[in-house]
């Protein structure tokens, strides 16, 4: 059962993270962006919901992908088996593809792929529990999550915007738990509410119209509810602080470490647009023609959607290597140092259209290889995973 | 006349053709908010076969939508020199004028307990489909499940509120009747008889026998699903506590070690 408001969300999300590593690998830098001296600085706040938007959308998709399997009876045990090898074959690439992108240094350094791992072997945890505990869960890791840093020090781990540590295991751990890229405090939050929205929100495709007004009416009301504590604890951050030269970004906004205020405003942004999306195009309109979507795309574009979203692991992966490993060849055979040029490549204009480019070629390219039924990364997965 | 519904006060029907001059038809009012009309037959010297089968077409015309099992309408009694036709919404008595209001009693009382006894049997009838779909629910919740506590709810008290009715309405039935007998007990003793009302009575005690037990076991089901989810709440609760502790020491000890 695909819903397309996820569809849209999750090519969006996509979509965000193929110009924002594009740009950022290739042109910016974290510090010209914290000087507020960046070109494209007003334009760059969306790009902080990528990742966010698209951990949600991996909890809610789990609550749809469980649903469809346990409508099919398949067993208990067989599901477990089969969410535990998916969360350990994305731990595993996650930790393979950093070691083949990133290079052998950067192996652990705690990116979005070994965070997805996790969170589906905590998912796996938490799916017999009542709703309520995924959410505790989630806010004890957001809670816990700057006593975490607070401890291990969390600036002493970031130089020049970049988590540095050693190959020790109290680097690596803490880097898994607090202050690495995508730790699991806090961002565990976003993939377990998610879980909870796609066990209220999206259950039962056979819910009747005035269900499906609820859902989206809820997540409306819990995204403004989101947003208004964002703006709370913007202001909050503002009190504390009389540094405010970044005008553009609110005060408190930080991805790396993610701030409450980022925390609840992705959050509240994934609210608003999920609840949205769901109310146009998946909900039937009530009363008369209760089998179709208030706003009805035209089939090409339903199917493009759709066709991103069931690669976005694989474009995730292919958009790292198409405009990385060029990055590391180049700096060898020019400065004999594979990161000679990271970050100072091309400018930033010039680095958007490369990720617009290969935004573009990913549609016709998937549809060439689902048509000829090659294998992508999803397709390995659900062989590796899900057989037997 | 269920007496789970309101049902619209009949307007009186014509008199029959046939009957005698003096003949009147009355409406009784019934509990549950319709009504029951009454053909009332003057007696003469002695009653012509065309008057008392006048009087049972009469009656007969109005029970084709009534059905009570293998029970054929109107049920005819003679008794006391009195001729009496009875179904559901229509009753016809031929006697003497000095009876008519021993006889009108008589017929509101049965036709009462009658139609109360319909409405149960009625709701029970409509009962066992739910039953069937909510048989699951005996053996146990999961979360999914869990939202249908309110509809068992419903349900539950739809059954025992049957189950009630029915134990108040036993009492009436199984009460002896007058002594020494009169002519509206008779009336009501023959007529609780040939309308199996004692079976019938036991019938459906019996059937709501089980479907009280099956919905008490859900309740059951239902009340050790909750009070266990709660238990688990306050569990996880703890585990989550524990294990924020435990980050917290583990990630001060990591810390220190790599100092």
């Amino acid at each position: 059962m695909r819903h397309l408001s996820i569809d849209i969300l999750r090519t969006a999300a996509i979509f965000m993270m193929v110009v924002v590593h594009f740009v950022e690998n290739l042109s910016a830098t974290y510090e010209t962006q914290a000087s507020g001296g960046h070109p494209l600085n007003p334009w760059w706040l969306p790009a902080g919901l990528a990742a966010p938007l698209f951990t949600l959308l991996t909890g809610v998709s789990y609550a749809i992908w469980l649903g469809v399997q346990q409508r099919r009876g398949v067993a208990d045990a067989a599901i477990s088996r089969r969410t535990v090898r998916r969360g350990l074959f994305l731990l595993g690439l996650g930790v393979t593809f950093n070691v083949l992108v990133w290079l052998p240094e950067d192996t652990f350094n705690w990116d979005v792929l070994t965070l997805i791992g996790t969170a589906m072997l905590m998912l796996a945890m938490v799916r017999h529990v009542p709703l309520p505990v995924p959410v505790g869960i989630g806010l004890a890791a957001m809670f816990v999550a700057p006593v975490l840093r607070s401890i291990a020090d969390y600036p002493a781990y970031w130089q020049n915007y970049h988590f540095d540590y050693d190959f020790t295991l109290s680097d690596v751990t803490l880097g898994f738990l607090a202050v690495g890229y995508f730790p699991v405090c806090p961002w565990l939050l976003y993939p377990l509410v998610g879980f909870v929205v796609g066990r209220t929100v999206f259950r039962d495709p056979t819910s009747s119209a005035a269900t499906h007004t609820v859902g989206s009416r809820t997540l409306l009301m819990l995204g403004g509810l989101l947003l208004s504590a964002a703006a709370v604890a913007s202001l909050l951050s503002l009190l504390q602080t009389t540094v405010t030269s970044e005008s553009w970004r609110p005060p408190g906004w930080t991805m790396f470490p993610p701030s409450p205020s980022y925390l609840l405003g992705t959050l509240a942004a994934g609210f608003l647009l999920l609840g949205s999306l769901h109310a146009l195009v998946d909900m039937p309109t009530p009363p008369a023609a209760s089998s179709r979507p208030r706003v009805v795309l035209p089939p090409r574009i339903t199917a493009y959607f759709n066709r991103i979203s069931r690669h976005s692991l694989s474009i995730y992966l292919l958009h790292h290597v198409v405009h990385i490993w060029p990055l590391w060849v180049y700096g060898v055979a020019t400065a004999g140092e594979p990161t000679a040029h990271w970050q100072s490549f091309m400018p930033a204009w010039a680095a958007a259209i490369l990720a617009l480019a290969f935004y573009a070629v990913c549609g016709p390219l998937f549809a060439w290889l689902d048509e000829r039924g090659f294998p992508t990364a999803e397709s390995v997965m659900r062989w590796v995973c899900d057989e037997g | 006349m269920n007496a789970d519904s309101t049902v619209a006060p009949l307007a009186t029907p014509m008199l029959p053709e046939g009957v005698p001059a003096g003949s009147r038809i009355e409406l009784l009012p019934s509990a549950d908010g319709g009504s029951h009309a009454l053909l009332l037959v003057p007696a003469g010297t002695g009653e012509s076969l065309d008057v008392v089968e006048a009087a049972r077409c009469w009656v007969a015309e109005s029970v084709a939508a009534d059905s009570r099992g293998p029970i054929a309408f109107p049920v005819l009694l003679r008794l006391y020199n009195v001729e009496l036709a009875w179904s559901p919404t229509r009753s016809a008595a031929i006697a003497v004028e000095e009876r008519f209001a021993t006889i009108r009693d008589a017929v509101v009382d049965f036709t009462n307990l009658e139609a109360e006894l319909h409405g149960i049997e009625t709701g029970i009838a409509e009962a066992w489909p739910n039953y069937e779909a909510d048989l699951s629910f005996a053996y146990g919740f999961t979360e999914a499940t869990l939202g249908q506590r309110e509809r068992l709810l419903g349900r539950y008290a739809q059954v025992m509120s049957l189950h009630g009715r029915l134990a108040r309405l036993t009492r009436r039935i199984t009460q002896p009747a007058p002594q020494p007998p009169t002519l509206a007990g008779q009336i009501g003793e023959r007529l609780r008889e040939r309308l199996r009302v004692e079976e019938r009575d036991e019938a459906a005690d019996g059937e709501l026998e089980v479907l009280c037990g099956h919905y008490d076991a859900c309740g059951q089901r239902a009340s050790d699903y909750t009070i266990a989810r709660r238990e688990n709440m306050l569990s996880w609760t703890i585990i989550i506590l524990l294990v924020i502790e435990t980050l917290l020491f583990a990630a001060d000890l990591l810390a220190s070690a790599g100092t």
